[in-house]
């Protein structure tokens, strides 16, 4: 595991718990338990593994592991749950509802870079679990 | 994990989202029902006494007026969570069927007008904004109906989104569905008239307003605020003046005695609007324009004497760089330098209206002065030329010195502000809802029509202004449509006399601006910017 990447991949999770904080804790207009939850969860697994790659831990890449697939299945699950709402929305309303649908895809796009691109880049510099202790190539 | 891998994994992910997508899609947008379903319904003073639904025979002879709802289009609903119930019904548009046990019961979009459920549904608290229908109302009536328990009902019951068209027994009325391209200058004042009758007939004899009614019931919903009593008197004010009907100049004469006797009190040395310890000046600045129109119009020049005073009050409320302190405590015998939306625009447009029966310079220049704050200091940040807000008095003030002071960066402010909400601006046939000429930028909530008049009052002032400047023939026309687009929608919107089956009394609220197409809530200000607006386009508009 290169100590660039170890840095790199620990800095950009550190950049995405705090992101997700701030546009789920303070950017959304209304609370609700589900998504305060899941945020809660992305946010600590995010920090933990961020400053344990960072501090360059020997546990680190197995927990960087188990939250890159986690919040990739919940960016996933975002995304997912976004587009089906945006679709139902334009169903129901026609082609005003293609205004609302545009914003919801533009709130999964926001979405896209911190919650699936890069835990997705980051399994596959880390390898799958089954193969722990051979990272992928940086 | 392998590229090969991740790759395989998205594109599946992808492949089964996309068709997801498109059945979500077809199952909510519905299809039309395999055979006729005519739901008919008699309403006596906005109560339902019949109803019945084909097959099953019409409803028997009853005294009320015949409404028959037909279901043009059925599609699934997502019952639950509430939040997703409450948006999955176009306002106005859409009801519910439930099945239970081989019975149907139906709410139809009359059921949820009556009982005014569209648009106060769910809560965000921290936008100020309720959205979707009442989801309480529904179940509750289709439980009533299906003679089933609330939580029998949402366990067992299917549930339909039905989207249906009326045709009611009654006379239409008037200037129904009017077009922009259709609009004419004598319906523009008579339904400016209208709206001014309205408030007067809901006026006490000591001057206050039926301030908010619930239209359907015809039933106060209470409270009370002086700037809004003091704007409905400044168009009392002008519609007295342009009618010559001296019912409404009593009515203006009488709100403009309440607000001079009852609510102006010392603000340290001067004399202030308010009832409370601490007072805000937007009071001041719309009482003092309705006092400089009694007096331009010649109802009653003795409140001259008033214009000076308050005046004199907003001067001192100003800071050395144009900017108004909007609080004064009255104890404390000193402003509070804090700022609240509109009441810049409201006191600089009041110090404007001032200088014209003042003839004080100070007025002027603490108008100008305002005025260069609210479009500079005021909206410079970091992409203030592709946002604006909502305040609408900036163009009034702009438009009420052009003669006097002229200000071009104020007015090219207003030609870009409008220009911005005609990106927002419906045209026919892009929304569900009788929306061409409204503002909006998403589905879940109706148009409201009051910023549709107070854009209005602020677009006939920009057009104006940009008519002396001899300003861009293009953005001219530009405006011309915006406006015509915008009115006709207000006349349209317009409760009046004729299909009016879901109020208690129509003649009552007769005249009167909802708050919009489905929210029949009626505060006194509604009528008094699209009245206001009206007017003023039929005083400065090209024939």
């Amino acid at each position: 595991m290169s100590v660039r990447g170890r840095l790199a991949f620990g800095f950009l999770d550190l950049v995405a718990a705090c992101l997700v904080a701030i546009g789920v804790f303070r950017g959304l207009p209304a609370r609700a338990g589900a998504i305060d939850g899941c945020a809660a969860v992305v946010i600590l697994l995010l920090t933990v593994s961020g400053v344990g790659l960072m501090l360059g831990r020997a546990w680190a890449p197995r927990v960087a592991r188990a939250t890159s697939v986690i919040v990739l299945a919940l960016g996933l699950a975002l995304v997912a749950t976004l587009a089906i709402t945006a679709s139902y929305l334009a169903g129901i309303y026609g082609p005003v509802g293609k205004g609302g649908a545009v914003i919801l895809v533009l709130v999964a796009a926001l979405g896209l870079p911190y919650l699936v691109a890069l835990p997705a880049t980051q399994l596959l510099w880390l390898g799958w679990p089954g193969r722990a202790g051979r990272p992928g190539r940086p | 994990m392998t590229p090969r891998a991740l790759a395989i994994v998205l594109t599946v992910y992808t492949a089964f989202l996309a068709v997801a997508c498109v059945l979500v899609h077809a199952s909510a947008r519905g299809r039309p029902p395999a055979s006729e379903v005519t739901i008919t319904s008699v309403w006596k003073d906005g109560v339902l006494v019949a109803r019945s639904a084909t097959p099953d025979p019409l409803p028997l002879a009853t005294a009320g007026t015949v409404v028959r709802e037909t279901i043009v289009r059925e599609g699934s609903i997502l019952s639950a969570p509430d939040i997703a119930f409450a948006i999955s019904l176009v306002p106005g548009r859409d009801g519910v069927r439930a099945t239970l046990d081989g019975r149907t019961a139906y709410v139809t979009p009359d059921d949820l007008l009556a009982r005014q459920s569209y648009d106060h549904g769910a809560s965000i608290a921290d936008l100020g904004l309720t959205v979707g229908v009442r989801v309480d109302d529904v179940i509750g009536l289709l439980a009533e109906r299906l003679g089933a328990s609330v939580p029998e009902l949402r366990a067992r019951a299917e549930l339909t989104r039905i989207r249906t068209e009326r045709i009611v027994d009654a006379e239409p009325p008037p200037h129904e569905g009017v077009t922009a391209d259709a609009l004419t200058p004598a319906m523009v004042k008579e339904a400016a008239i209208a709206a001014a009758r309205y408030l007067a007939r809901g006026q006490n004899v000591d001057g206050h307003f039926r301030y908010f009614v619930d239209a359907p019931k015809n039933k106060d919903l209470g409270g009370y605020d002086w700037p809004r009593h003091a704007g409905a008197t400044y168009f009392l004010t002008q519609a007295a003046h342009a009618s010559g009907e001296p019912e409404l100049g009593i009515a203006a004469l009488r709100a403009a005695w309440l607000l001079r006797d009852k609510a102006m009190v010392t603000c340290g040395d001067e004399r202030c609007v308010g009832d409370d310890d601490q007072v805000e000046i937007g009071s001041a600045s719309l009482a003092l324009i309705a006092f400089v129109e009694l007096v331009r119009t010649g109802l009653d020049p003795s409140f001259s004497q008033n214009v000076a005073e308050l005046a004199r009050f907003l001067r001192s409320q100003q800071r050395p760089d144009g900017e108004l302190r909007h609080l004064y405590d009255r104890s404390a015998r000193h402003a509070v330098d804090v700022q609240y939306l509109y009441f810049s625009g409201e006191a600089a447009l009041a110090l404007s209206r001032a200088h014209l029966v003042t003839h004080d310079a100070a007025d002027l220049t603490a108008s100008s002065r305002a005025l260069s704050y609210l479009v500079g200091p005021a909206w410079s940040f970091f992409g203030s030329r592709y946002y604006f807000g909502e305040e609408h008095w900036t163009c009034q003030v702009m438009d009420d010195l052009w003669e006097r002071a002229p200000d071009p960066s104020a007015l090219d402010f207003c030609v870009r502000w409008h220009a911005y909400g005609r990106r927002m601006q419906y045209g026919p046939g892009e929304t569900p809802f009788d929306a061409a000429g409204a503002f909006g930028v998403g589905p879940i909530v109706t148009p409201r029509l009051t910023p549709v008049a107070s854009r209005c009052e602020a677009g006939v002032a920009t057009r104006h202004a940009l008519a002396l400047a001899h300003g861009s023939e293009a953005e001219l026309a530009a405006l011309d449509r915006q406006l015509r687009s915008s009115l006709a929608l207000l006349v349209r919107q317009q409760l009046r006399p004729g299909a009016a089956h879901l109020f208690a009394d129509p003649q009552a609220v007769a005249g009167a601006m909802p708050g919009s197409e489905v929210d029949w809530q009626l505060r006194i200000d509604y009528a008094q910017h699209a009245g206001s607006a009206m007017l003023r386009w039929l005083e400065t508009a090209p024939p």
